[in-house]
């Protein structure tokens, strides 16, 4: 490793902020639903890192924000992808998924995000329909330029998941949100939404977000 | 001319981002450099990375041909905003039909779009230009007056005598996350953002987004106008060998995508006045201690005796 000097100040590499928006409300208690969502977030880490690490340019920082009654930072500082250790999220109250949105947007105003960074990640996971003002929320996340450039996906939990917010959510009629409804299902859609929205945010110029099609669930549904 | 004289010189690289060499893509930049009769120009085009892009890298190189080739017809005269953004439309029009001369002569072929969506596939049908997207960046520099153009993202830095460093062009609101405009797009020229300045700076940085991206923040990136300025005035042979050295560890250390930079600078002096007193005091030094060094050989002949040419035999000395 050559030590010289090199022209400039300090160097970085781009950060990728991805921020999950967990439904933490009480019907994820139901059926083992939230200890599911906690594994499948832990399951889905080392192909988050195995996606950041194709991406040489790439910082991945994560948070998360649950949401039941009220919505709250469960992750509120970003972690590097290597440094993470996921700590379990509970479950109980209502599904204030608009409040989500709302401090969503907050994070993602130009001056919290820096003009280096890359087009955030936010992938929302829900079981229910919002009891909250959903509409007010998106309308402030879809204020902000970063929240508009923002990879935007979804993964409904069952058959009760809200899928019209959820897609609404997404913002492209294209991509359906497509339900997990047993635990193998939701740690394969987690993993492959997630590293599909990071290779989409990392690679420059992208028109047209693809993510990788999601298989229907052929498995017998228990949520 | 206003005693001044062109004394730009023009350095630059390209190299391959890290993220390039791990995924098997090739440098999508290119970069050239040219002298007119009363300027010199250098270009930098950052290929699109994007897959629906695919020749992206042959878009940069027709670029950077086009627009040297107009760049060089630049006259004595300061041109107007409204000159350089003639040549802007010129350059943008005559780089369509060059893309379109290169598509007809060797068609999209399947293997190029089999990794496409339908949507994607669609788009190139109707518009197969957009394989070729590419940015622009171009500066001519002459005496008294530099011309700056660019189209989407991409830096340009004018860096002062002192080392301050400033973007001489306005940013562009288009240019948000990942997104940026291109010679793609119809009548791309419209895009274009030109100024003619009256100024002229010590040093001239053009980069594509990769160097820029490597840094913390942007007065980060602004550092290296200075930096650059003293590298390039003590030692511009050694800027020239390292550059590709120094561009390959920043793509390591930062954006890990493709960089380019292209460096005008001034020769010291930069007045006709300077000029003339960086030759003349040391030339009359050296014909004073010419002159100097004469006369003493002259003193010093007529009152020194010849030495014996070998020895001999003492002469007898008759003494008066």
């Amino acid at each position: 490793m050559n030590n010289r000097k090199l022209p400039g100040g300090a160097m970085t590499k781009r950060p990728l902020h991805f921020i999950f928006l967990l439904d933490a409300s009480g019907s994820m208690i139901a059926d083992g639903k939230i200890e599911a969502l906690n594994h499948a977030i832990r399951e889905a880490i080392p192909a988050m890192r195995e996606a950041a690490a194709k991406n040489p340019g790439v910082q991945l920082l994560v948070r998360a924000i649950t949401f039941s009654t009220g919505a709250r930072w469960h992750l509120a500082e970003p972690v590097g992808i290597d440094t993470l250790h996921w700590s379990d999220v509970a479950a109980g109250g209502e599904t204030h998924m608009g409040k989500a949105l709302e401090l969503a947007a907050e994070a993602l105003t130009e001056e919290h995000m820096g003009a280096r960074a890359l087009p955030p990640v936010l992938i929302l996971i829900s079981d229910g329909r919002p009891n909250d003002d959903f509409n007010s929320g998106l309308a402030k996340l879809m204020a902000e330029p970063w929240g508009q450039a923002a990879v935007r996906e979804a993964i409904p939990i069952g058959s009760d998941a809200g899928l019209k917010y959820l897609q609404r959510f997404i913002g492209d009629d294209e991509r359906k949100p497509v339900p997990a409804n047993r635990p193998e299902a939701l740690v394969e859609r987690i993993r492959v939404v997630s590293t599909a929205a990071i290779q989409i945010a990392s690679e420059p110029l992208k028109r047209n977000p693809e993510p990788e099609e999601p298989a229907e669930d052929a498995g017998e549904s228990i949520w | 001319m206003n005693g001044m004289e062109t004394a730009w010189q023009v350095l630059g690289a390209s190299v391959r981002g890290k993220a390039h060499v791990l995924n098997g893509a090739p440098n999508q930049d290119a970069w050239g450099s040219a002298s007119g009769p009363s300027c010199v120009c250098a270009v930098l085009a950052d290929g699109h990375g994007n897959k629906l892009h695919f020749r992206s890298a042959q878009g940069a190189r027709l670029a950077v041909e086009e627009t040297i080739s107009q760049f060089r017809k630049i006259g004595g005269e300061q041109p107007t905003d409204a000159d350089i953004l003639s040549l802007g439309r010129l350059i943008s029009e005559n780089w369509m039909a060059r893309v379109l001369a290169d598509l007809k002569e060797q068609p999209v072929a399947g293997e190029e779009v089999a990794s496409l969506d339908p949507e994607a596939r669609a788009l190139l049908e109707r518009q197969p230009e957009v394989a070729y997207g590419s940015t622009l960046l171009a500066v001519a520099a002459a005496a008294d007056w530099v011309a700056y153009l660019q189209l989407g993202d991409g830096d340009i830095l004018a860096v002062e005598d002192g080392g301050a460093a400033r973007r001489p062009l306005p940013p562009d609101p288009q240019l948000s996350g990942n997104r940026t405009t291109s010679l793609c797009q119809a009548e791309a020229w419209k895009q274009m953002r030109v100024l003619v300045e009256p100024a002229t700076p010590a040093l001239i940085a053009l980069s594509t987004d990769g160097y820029a991206n490597c840094f913390a923040g942007d007065d980060d990136f602004l550092q290296i106008g200075g930096d650059y300025l003293q590298m390039a005035r003590q030692e511009p042979g050694k800027l020239a060998d390292t550059l590709p050295g120094i561009l390959t560890e920043a793509t390591e250390q930062g954006s890990g995508d493709d960089i380019s930079l292209a460096l005008m600078y001034r020769a010291i002096p930069q007045s006709r006045d300077a000029r003339r007193a960086m030759w003349f005091w040391p030339a009359l030094v050296t014909l004073f201690c010419a002159l100097l060094l004469a006369a003493g050989l002259v003193i010093h002949s007529r009152h020194k005796a010849p030495a014996p040419r070998s020895p001999g035999p003492a002469r007898a000395v008759r003494v008066p």
